[in-house]
């Protein structure tokens, strides 16, 4: 795990981290107080979980500018990682590292939220919206094109709100509580997304292309 | 595993066997190849003749070839992807985008640690200073690199290194003269630090540039190998022959390759055909290591495109 | 040790004559190791083959002995076979400078002449 931890430090640039640990958080931090000291409930939603749709779409540009194309054949340090014996399980390591601060990030928005609503209706959107961007960074990994992460903030945010509007009323409608179904597609699609970037990795060992 | 030449026999660091990979138009078919151990061995080949193919799969970058591989004489390529000394043991180098363009050059120190055992990062410094990667000095970006200064970036992280064996994928496309000739003597240098156990096998497609430290030659044309040998043996394979114009048809089918005007012609010819030259008043001499090579090439590429333009008819 | 690089002579001879008159000169004593082949190629900027050759050559010659793995070493020079050695080269050089002479229309006599003015030439000079 510490190995892990390691590739991530390596692996990433330090105006990259800055911008994960001190930047994204603080803004995030900031605006849903402002949001919740200055409205309230409103039909059973709460304006700052929409904030999370926006946090989504600020998360998927920011992980283009990293990683974005890593998932192509060719990509650019991959030819590097695969000198090595060990190059994939670093890089991977690394990955991994990276979605476990994603997740830790937004359940930390929804616990801030959680400290002031009391609801635990915050967590299950901030599950959502982490699903949201695990899933649409499988996407736009493989493309090394700013355009198409800009298409797909845009997109996420509306399937962020999608999803979220459609949770809330389903749960009014059904009095059913889909907090647990919000958990259940997180895991799952946090485990896809792993399982989809270990199959780019050993696909690139087997380009149509010479590097 | 040995390799014989004229009752002398050499340890191999590579040996290959039926190696096979097809892409459109183009395809790697290799029956045996040896890499002698302690010697400089230069890939001598065209743009496109498969030379970075071939360096790809023995360096264990592309798994998608039959074939079957056999390192410092007794590691398979599977045990090459499974235990860890295999690939400790060799340093690659190539011309392609190796690292993030958004890295910087300290990052690559940093993740050179994890990947590799054998990496001092002391040491990678020092090199990145002797080769100047960086005009100053500081730490760039790997996109603000030139492509000398990237393939100087790639060398220092295989100097700090302690390995067996460097491939290196045309090292001296980018690089300055000045550069390419150190790169020479880095060369040697790394052959002389441990006495025979230490190998090199680089590509090129212009073989004047490394010339000065090139040992064993194997020369690819479309795919295959066309010829291999020790430098001093090929020089005494072949000869140099040069006459006068009248006599160019008569001796063009003794000669490997030939080239003619009005002037005269100058050709290479195996050594041991030098007596049907007889009648053709050459002048022979040895021959360089430049004009071997194209020699060779040229035939091959002949033979190549006969055989395509029969298939077309 | 000077090697040029555009001479008629290939490098390896030239290598290898520099240190057979190293050798011959007692420069190494005997049992004492050539510099290694790596060593040397890098020294003089060449390729390892080419000094490989070069001590093959020498130990042909019955100059060096190669050892599997530590490199070539200098065998004990018999003085006897080298004074044979010598006096034949210097029977040769004579024989030809007769050869010579008897183009020019020299006589035995101004032959020796010439012989026993370059030898005071010699002998004044050391």
């Amino acid at each position: 795990m510490r190995r892990a931890f390691r590739s991530y430090m390596a692996l990433t640039l330090k105006s990259y981290r800055i911008a994960v640990f001190v930047v994204r958080p603080l803004f995030m931090l900031a605006a849903a107080f402002i949001l919740m000291w200055t409205s309230g409930e409103k039909d059973g939603l709460y304006p700052e979980n929409l904030l999370f749709a926006f946090a989504a779409a600020g998360d998927v540009m920011l992980d283009g500018a990293l990683f974005g194309g890593i998932c192509q054949r060719g990509a650019a340090c991959l030819g590097y990682m695969r000198t090595s014996d060990r190059g994939m399980a670093v890089f991977s390591g690394g990955l991994l590292v990276d979605m476990l601060f994603r997740f830790l990030y937004y359940m930390l928005i929804g616990g801030w939220c959680f400290l002031f609503t009391g609801l635990s209706q915050d967590f299950a959107a901030a599950a959502l919206a982490y699903t949201a961007v695990t899933a649409t960074i499988c996407f736009t990994r493989h493309f090394d094109n700013w355009q198409v992460d800009l298409l797909c903030s845009a997109g996420i945010a509306i399937l962020f709100s999608v999803l979220y509007l459609t949770f809330g009323i389903l749960q009014n409608r059904l009095a059913v509580d889909l907090q647990p179904a919000a958990a259940v597609l997180c895991v799952t699609v946090s485990y896809a997304a792993a399982r989809h970037m270990s199959w780019c990795l050993k696909r690139s060992y087997y380009e149509k292309e010479s590097l | 595993m040995l390799e014989t030449q004229d009752g002398k026999e050499f340890e191999s660091v590579i040996e290959g066997r039926n190696l096979h990979k097809k892409f459109r138009g183009f395809a790697l078919d290799i029956d045996r190849l040896y890499v002698p151990q302690g010697f400089a061995t230069a890939l001598i080949g065209e743009n496109g003749a498969g030379k970075t193919t071939l360096l790809n799969i023995l360096a264990g970058i592309r798994l998608d070839y039959r074939g079957e591989l056999c390192y410092f004489g007794k590691y398979t390529a599977e045990d090459r992807e499974t235990n860890p000394v295999v690939k400790e043991n060799i340093g690659y180098t190539g011309p392609g985008n190796y690292y993030l363009p958004q890295w910087r050059v300290e990052q690559v120190g940093e993740i050179s640690e994890l990947l590799f055992d054998g990496f001092h990062r002391d040491r990678f410094e020092e090199w990145c200073g002797r080769l100047a990667v960086g005009p100053d000095g500081s730490n760039r970006k790997i996109s603000a690199l030139s492509d000398g200064n990237r393939m100087k970036l790639m060398i220092a992280g295989v100097m700090a290194r302690d390995t067996k064996l460097l491939l290196m994928d045309e090292p001296a496309s980018p690089l300055d003269p000045l550069m390419r000739d150190n790169l020479c003597g880095l060369i040697r240098e790394y052959l002389a630090q441990d006495e025979g156990n230490r190998s090199v096998l680089f590509s090129t497609h212009n073989v004047a540039d490394m010339e000065n430290v090139t040992d064993y030659v194997i020369i690819m044309e479309g795919g295959r190998i066309a010829e291999t040998g020790f430098v001093e043996e090929l020089k005494e394979k072949y000869v140099l022959v040069r006459g006068e114009p009248e006599f160019s048809e008569a001796a063009a089918p003794h000669l490997v390759s030939m080239n003619s005007g009005r002037y005269g012609f100058e050709g290479i010819c195996q050594a041991d055909r030098l007596d049907a030259l007889a009648g053709c008043k050459v002048s022979a001499e040895t021959p360089g290591l430049s004009q071997i090579c194209v020699a060779i090439m040229k035939k091959y590429s002949d033979l190549h495109a006969g055989r395509e333009g029969k298939r077309g008819m | 040790m000077k090697i040029l690089q555009n001479s008629g002579e290939p490098i390896y001879q030239q290598i290898a004559n520099q240190f057979r008159t190293d050798i011959l000169a007692g420069k190494y004593k005997q049992g004492e190791y050539l510099p290694s082949i790596r060593g040397l190629a890098r020294d003089l900027r060449i390729s390892v083959i080419t000094t490989m050759k070069a001590y093959e050559q020498l130990a042909q010659e019955g100059l060096v002995t190669a050892v599997q793995g530590k490199g070539f070493y200098v065998n004990a020079q018999d003085s006897e076979m080298l004074k044979e050695q010598h006096m034949r080269k210097v029977e040769e050089a004579l024989t030809e400078a007769i050869a010579a002479a008897r183009i020019a229309g020299m006589t035995g006599d101004e032959l020796t002449e010439v012989l026993l003015a370059l030898l005071a030439m010699e002998e004044g000079g050391s």
